[in-house]
């Protein structure tokens, strides 16, 4: 008998554990377009509720922008406020949704472009929990959204970069990134740093950033390994999408006393 | 003798007609799979015991009530805080939450509302359910009111990597001077009775 009661005491506490806001999964957090002149672009996006529960959900459209550091923090602006604002252009085919348990969604959106299009247009498409709550004049609300990001850039794009003052600090390398070009560009970058023989010594990734046009942000890299003294040449190689790659070389030296000393740098 | 020999060089030949026609047969196969950049959040608040810090019912509003009065302390307290876990889904890319509190309404007359008087701790966890590890999150406060979360407290996939986002929020009981020195305050007799309230956001995209 007490055995039952255990038993009956933990499945009761269990399914009140389980209890959650209902969830709602989205298969594309990213659209990514390249666009021309004056086309339409139209497309669709998937949702999941991944609970047993109803859902109800508002639908909208908000600016965003990534702000300093550029580590991937963002902004969310109301639409129409953002530095490269696409919402006037983007037409979603509903403003509201409702879920059965564990049903899928799918909302078809429609972006008419300019005839003068001539940089990356932004925004995010939110879905926001609409449920109701039983007192909202006390305490605190609590809000869930989740939101798919759009990039909507020109077909021509110019991704012009400046990268310039490296700076070694103990062993970090850091650099100016600076975006000389007409769309976000988020580089994706590794390196690897080789010895006097030729031999690889160290490699690993560069930190990513998520810097707008006619922005800069500090752009480097950790050591991993200890370096005896003597001199290296590090290797960076940076994709910009879209199989846009350079590559930078930074010769320097390791001395007993002083550290590192950048010596040349090649493109 | 000859019979042999006439085999054999038809096996040869045959072998050099079929040669080619079995390297045609060989054909590479592409194996490929796209996982788009899915983004999900579920997110999970439950009341917790200020005295004994044991977890209880799951909750879909912060609701502090009922306010008691602390004679010693001179101040209102509830007996509970909340804890909020949120849980991010990530296909390639990583998920980044955004925490962000708005201010709601305050009774006529107050001017202070209850993102003065109330507090958001941010922690990770990880491990296993039944042998939780927390970790303050220092770069974040951890602990911050909530007035202070306006702007949006961002909190980017690699800092949760391999475990989630738990937000402890709770009314400021006056015992923290960091606190204080950020201009929070408990709610005492000096505060004009009423309904306080706010909003919290929790919203999750892509990198």
């Amino acid at each position: 008998m007490r055995f039952k009661q255990i038993l009956f005491s933990t499945l009761l506490f269990i399914s009140i554990s389980s209890i959650t806001y209902a969830q709602v999964f989205l298969e594309d957090g990213k659209v990514k377009l390249s666009v021309s002149p004056g086309e339409n672009v139209t497309g669709k996006l998937i949702l999941h509720n991944t609970s047993d529960e109803n859902v109800n959900m508002k639908v909208y459209w908000e600016d965003f922008v990534y702000k300093p550091p550029y580590d991937g923090s963002k902004d969310f602006l109301p639409r129409g406020t953002g530095s490269y604002s696409a919402a006037n252009w983007v037409n979603i085919s509903t403003k509201t949704l409702m879920f059965g348990p564990f049903a899928k969604r799918t909302i078809s959106y429609s972006i008419n472009v300019p005839d003068d299009i001539r940089q990356g247009h932004y925004g995010v498409l939110f879905f926001e929990n609409a449920e109701k709550q039983i007192d909202s004049t006390r305490g605190i609300h609590i809000v869930t959204r989740v939101g798919c990001l759009f990039f909507i850039e020109p077909k021509e794009k110019n991704k012009k970069v400046d990268l310039k003052g490296f700076e070694f600090t103990g062993k970090e390398l850091t650099a100016s990134f600076t975006n000389l070009g007409n769309v976000i560009l988020i580089p994706d970058g590794t390196f690897y740093v080789i010895d006097q023989d030729g031999m690889v010594f160290d490699r690993g990734e560069i930190s990513k950033i998520y810097l707008p046009p006619d922005k800069s942000a500090d752009y480097g890299l950790t050591l991993n390994r200890d370096l005896d003294p003597g001199t290296y040449t590090l290797v960076m190689t940076v994709t910009l999408e879209d199989d846009d790659i350079f590559v930078k070389e930074i010769d320097f030296e390791k001395n007993y006393s002083s550290g590192f000393n950048i010596i040349a740098i090649r493109d | 003798m000859k019979k042999v020999a006439l085999s054999i060089t038809v096996l040869l030949g045959l072998t050099l007609i079929f040669t080619p026609v079995n390297r045609a047969d060989v054909v590479d196969f592409l194996v490929s799979a796209t996982i788009p950049t899915a983004s999900g959040v579920s997110i999970v608040a439950t009341q917790v015991d200020s005295a004994s810090n044991v977890f209880g019912v799951t909750v879909t509003a912060l609701n502090f009530d009922p306010m008691v009065f602390n004679s010693n302390l001179g101040i209102w307290l509830p007996n509970h805080y909340f804890a909020i876990d949120v849980g991010v889904t990530s296909g390639v890319g990583s998920t980044a939450v955004t925490v962000k509190y708005t201010e709601g309404a305050k009774p006529t007359g107050q001017v202070n509302g209850l993102g003065w008087k109330s507090t958001a701790t941010f922690v990770k966890i990880t491990g296993p359910d039944d042998d939780q590890t927390e970790t303050d999150l220092i770069s974040h406060g951890p602990k911050q009111l909530l007035r202070d979360l306006a702007g949006g407290e961002q909190f980017t996939g690699a800092e949760l990597s391999g475990g989630f986002l738990r937000v402890y929020v709770g009314i400021f009981p006056g015992d923290d001077q960091t606190i204080l020195d950020q201009l929070g305050e408990p709610f005492t007799n000096a505060d004009v009775p009423g309904n306080y309230n706010g909003v919290l956001t929790i919203t999750a995209t892509v990198a």
